[in-house]
């Protein structure tokens, strides 16, 4: 993923632009797929990023900014098309397959995925990093999730606290 | 663009440095078993947990102290589908244990609520249902004004069970009942238990044809004083004769939404049945801020030219002799071809982005 500068971002038909990640990392991506972030369209319809510039992103790391655009290029083609209105059904399942797979992965990844998701405002990523977790707490109690989310053991006081929301919210445990 | 520019650039280094969290979580990178995803905000939590069937977010809530007041804190989405595995979607002991949640729910959030939507709960087994033993005082979260939509789509089961069908789905808070088990609905009113001023959008299904879903209209819509935008899918199954129609709609009191409130009514699935014009003859003379007329004609009327041209006939002997209270009035009528989609689109109801789900 991690791509050399090259310089020459406008000799092929797409228009490139660089991210670079907090440890210095350059990415050169499609200009499309980098717009799925709110937060750098502005820059780049501007013409940020391009040639030797890079746009500096301090708050994400090469591992989660390669996880990022791994997203970002395979869905750009559908985000372009408007939603892709037109898509056909086998685009769609393609595409869900694909998250399915993406987000099969680390939690300590995830929960980067999330932030970065967040920092970088793409809608898309945002809600199926959050399907995810949301799917990891899906059908468990209290303990298991506390568990699965890799909570310590519980103190007395907040055993305590969780007999006494069972107790309370009775409903919430039929 | 130039200062779009300066904007741009001066507001994404600022982004970028109130966030070096995701930074410090991915370096940490702490080996399982590790909790990591309390280096969250809280507002990242609170999109993790609004992701979540209903009883799975609430037991969210007894993880840990931080955890205790973010499902409570998101607007609540609740279907009472999602209280229901599909495999005991038709047993009637699970709908009822799902109803006595739903009342549970709604004593238990703070409101405000997104979306109620409660589809399949038999109303009319309430009392055999309210084993949760809990004495709850109606929900605080029903005085809130803050804006939701309220879909409630009675099987037609219920209503053979329970004539009072409409205002039991408002009694599942617990609340004694209000207006019981009255049929003199011209005269009914709507206790304070009963009320969800919070409501702005409001979607039913009523038959014109059966004279207890009729009856209960003008209570049911006396629940909902704020409506705003109505949507009525209607549907005209057996007959009952017009006279009927015309006499009781005379009776009735005046009803408060309708009467302050209603901007907009949509009645879906118009068939031009002289019920459903008692009905519109009722909302001309009493809904006085009405700007908005939408008649959605059902698929097989639209496809007969006849049919459009006496529904038009009709309508415009209506508009001449109804007194349409609103300066500004506007009547549309609509033709479809499709009568699949359904008025109450379930994913569109959950969608938060969604401004009118039932357009």
């Amino acid at each position: 993923m991690a791509a050399p500068e090259s310089g020459d971002g406008n000799n092929g038909a797409a228009r490139m632009v660089t991210l670079i990640s907090s440890d210095n990392t350059r990415f050169e991506v499609e200009a499309a797929a980098a717009s799925l972030s709110q937060t750098l369209q502005l820059t780049i319809l501007d013409g940020g990023g391009g040639g030797g510039d890079g746009i500096p992103l301090p708050n994400v790391d090469s591992a989660t900014l390669s996880k990022v655009l791994e997203y970002c290029i395979k869905h750009a083609p559908a985000a372009a098309n408007g939603g892709a209105p037109n898509a056909t059904a086998v685009d769609r399942a393609e595409l869900e397959r694909f998250d399915n797979e993406f987000v099969n992965i680390d939690q300590s990844v995830l929960y980067s995925l999330i932030m970065a998701a967040h920092n970088l405002e793409i809608e898309g990523l945002q809600s199926l990093v959050a399907k995810k977790v949301a799917d990891m707490i899906k059908g468990k109690s209290p303990m298991e999730i506390r568990r699965t989310l890799g909570f310590p053991d519980p103190t007395p006081e907040e055993q305590a606290e969780m007999n006494a929301h069972m107790l309370e919210y009775g409903w919430a445990y039929e | 663009m130039d200062a779009l520019l300066e904007d741009v650039s001066t507001w994404v280094p600022a982004a970028a440095a109130t966030a070096s969290l995701s930074s410090a979580v991915a370096a940490a990178a702490p080996a399982d078993g590790v909790d990591r995803i309390s280096a969250l905000p809280d507002n990242l939590l609170r999109n993790i947990v609004s992701h979540l069937p209903v009883r799975d977010g609430a037991r969210t809530a007894a993880l840990a102290t931080r955890w205790r007041s973010l499902w409570r804190s998101i607007p609540l989405v609740l279907r009472d589908s999602d209280l229901l595995l599909a495999s005991t979607f038709d047993d009637e002991v699970e709908r009822a244990v799902a109803f006595a949640a739903v009342g549970c729910i709604l004593a238990d959030h703070p409101g405000p609520f997104r979306k109620v939507q409660l589809t399949c709960c038999e109303f009319g087994t309430r009392e055999r249902s309210s084993r949760s033993g809990r004495d709850s005082s109606p929900p605080r979260a029903c005085r809130t004004s803050s804006s939701s939509t309220l879909t409630i789509l009675p099987r037609t089961a219920c209503y053979r069970d329970s004539p009072t069908t409409s205002s039991a789905a408002l009694h599942s808070n617990g609340s004694s009942s209000p207006t019981g088990r009255s049929h003199s609905l011209a005269t009914t009113k709507a206790s304070p238990s009963s009320i969800v001023p919070s409501v702005k959008i409001l979607a039913l299904k009523v038959n014109f044809s059966a004279v207890n879903e009729v009856n209960m209209l003008p209570s049911f819509l006396r629940c909902f004083p704020n409506v705003e935008t109505l949507h009525i899918e209607s549907s005209v199954i057996g007959g009952v004769t017009a006279s009927y129609h015309a006499m009781f709609w005379r009776e009735v009191l005046p009803v408060e939404c309708l009467k302050s409130h209603v901007k907009k009514i949509v009645m879906h699935k118009f068939r031009g049945h002289r019920s459903e014009f008692e009905f519109l003859k009722f909302i001309a003379n009493g809904a006085r801020k009405l700007q908005n007329l939408l008649l959605v004609l059902t698929k097989e009327v639209s496809a007969s030219a006849d049919q459009v041209a006496e529904v038009n006939r009709q309508l415009a002997i209506g508009t001449c002799i109804w007194t349409w209270a609103a300066k500004g009035f506007e009547m549309m009528l609509m033709g479809t071809t499709s009568d699949d989609a359904d008025t109450c689109s379930f994913l569109k109801t959950t969608s938060l982005s969604v401004n009118d789900p039932f357009m």
